[in-house]
């Protein structure tokens, strides 16, 4: 009976350390420009992304998220980007550029923080 | 009691002269912009105002090849929409103006276009009561041809429109708000069309100049952003045009040779066929992109998705005929 409880927090721990923690990025995330503008990065489940300012879709693409790690890609960029995330409590991230040879993603995202928005009473 | 009658009665009349010499004109730099915009004193005739050639049903451009300015002068560029400005980093197709401001006086002062220097158009602005009133109130001062610049870009400057179908489909998860088709245009607008290689950012345009091959140097001579900077690299290239509004904003190009949409997407697919001989084309553009009709049309319902609903009842007005 012992041997059998043993194997299966065995088994439970192996597995757990090899799935992957929710992704802490979905969701909607706000960043005030300079010049009074707005951004905002919607995250969703389903792997998609758009990003907006002022209300208009900047671009849109598709990303994963492992453990502390970002990686992006859209049309508008040949390859996709990595970047590292640091989150501060649950409601703040910053991005850090690891890898990125696209030159307008890498200048918006390097050291970008955002601001999660919660979810608006019904 | 006689006294009181003429007290009242002087407070009456000043009341009425009050009255009489107050204008109930702008109040804010925007306001008057506005007025500024729509107002024929800027050209040298006074037939001509920003507004005849920016017209307000057409997104801020009109339907014409290139614009007739005063005594039906005729330009030789399409007239970009006024609206969406806010984030461009240069204005006029040639890029020529790098702020709103800069930009605002130009075609006061273009004998094509309106044809007033800009110091008589800030003499006539001084000569009238109302204006000399509108920019005291707005600016404290009198006009000025730094304020009459500030005014009119104020006013473009509001002139922004993010509420599209487009942005409500992405932003607010709304799928109802775009068609299957659009969807599928966007989907193409991003990876086999690859419009997204120029056409992005909030108004899908990034602040780049592109030669897409309509400069042959034979019938398509305009030299473009050369012109500006004198670079020999930079023949034929045009500030890459911003897409909200777009089907409101026929013809188009910098020269207005494609009357529709249709045709604009015709000639992405592959430019040789419309201009075999095009000098320092883009290598973006050198294959044939192989669309077919219905992805054609699918790009084609995408673009006519990021009109704003302001315009959305002319812009839903007539449906083009489906490619077969």
């Amino acid at each position: 009976m012992k041997k059998a409880l043993l194997l299966l927090m065995g088994i439970f721990l192996i597995t757990a350390s090899f799935t992957n923690p929710p992704n802490r990025l979905v969701g909607r995330w706000q960043k005030r420009l300079p010049g009074g503008g707005v951004g905002l990065g919607i995250f969703r489940s389903d792997s998609s992304y758009d990003l907006l300012v002022n209300g208009k879709v900047f671009i849109s693409g598709k990303y994963y998220v492992r453990q502390d790690t970002l990686v992006e890609s859209n049309g508008a960029c040949r390859l996709a980007g990595t970047y590292k995330l640091h989150f501060f409590a649950e409601d703040s991230v910053r991005l850090t550029l690891i890898q990125d040879s696209c030159r307008g993603r890498r200048e918006g995202y390097d050291g970008l923080t955002m601001g999660r928005l919660k979810p608006s009473k019904p | 009691m006689k006294c009181t009658r003429y007290f009242l009665t002087a407070i009456g009349m000043a009341g009425l002269l009050s009255a009489a010499f107050t204008t109930d004109g702008p109040t804010d730099k925007a306001t008057l912009g506005r007025k500024l915009f729509f107002d024929p004193i800027l050209s040298r005739n006074r037939t001509v105002s920003c507004a005849t050639c920016h017209r307000e049903e057409y997104a801020f451009a009109d339907t014409s090849s290139v614009s007739l300015g005063v005594l039906g002068r005729k330009g030789n560029r399409n007239t970009p929409s006024a609206m969406n400005l806010l984030l461009q980093s240069s204005f006029f197709w040639d890029g020529r103006a790098a702020t709103l401001e800069e930009q605002a006086l130009i075609p006061i002062a273009n004998p094509d276009e309106m044809d007033l220097s800009i110091e008589l158009a800030v003499k006539r602005l001084n000569r009238s009561r109302a204006y000399r009133a509108y920019f005291n109130e707005v600016f404290g001062e009198l006009p000025t041809k730094t304020n009459l610049a500030k005014a009119l870009a104020e006013f473009e400057q509001t002139l922004e429109t993010p509420e599209t179908a487009f942005d409500d489909w992405r932003m607010n998860d709304n799928q109802a708000a775009v068609s299957e088709s659009a969807k599928r245009g966007f989907k193409l607008f991003n990876g086999k069309a690859n419009c997204i290689q120029c056409h992005f950012g909030a108004n899908f345009n990034n602040s780049d100049f592109r030669n897409i091959g309509l400069f042959d140097g034979k019938t398509l001579a305009d030299s473009g952003r050369a012109i500006v900077t004198k670079k020999a690299d930079d023949l034929g290239k045009f500030k890459i045009g911003p897409l909200r509004n777009v089907a409101l904003t026929a013809p188009y190009m910098h020269n207005g040779m494609f009357p529709t949409l249709a045709q604009v997407i015709d000639f992405y697919d592959d430019p040789d066929k419309i201009v075999p001989n095009a000098i320092n084309r883009d290598p973006l553009l050198a294959k044939p992109l192989g669309l077919t009709h219905p992805e054609k049309n699918d790009l084609e319902a995408f673009l006519r998705s990021l009109t704003d609903k302001r315009f959305l009842s002319k812009a839903s007005g007539p449906t083009p005929p489906k490619r077969q």
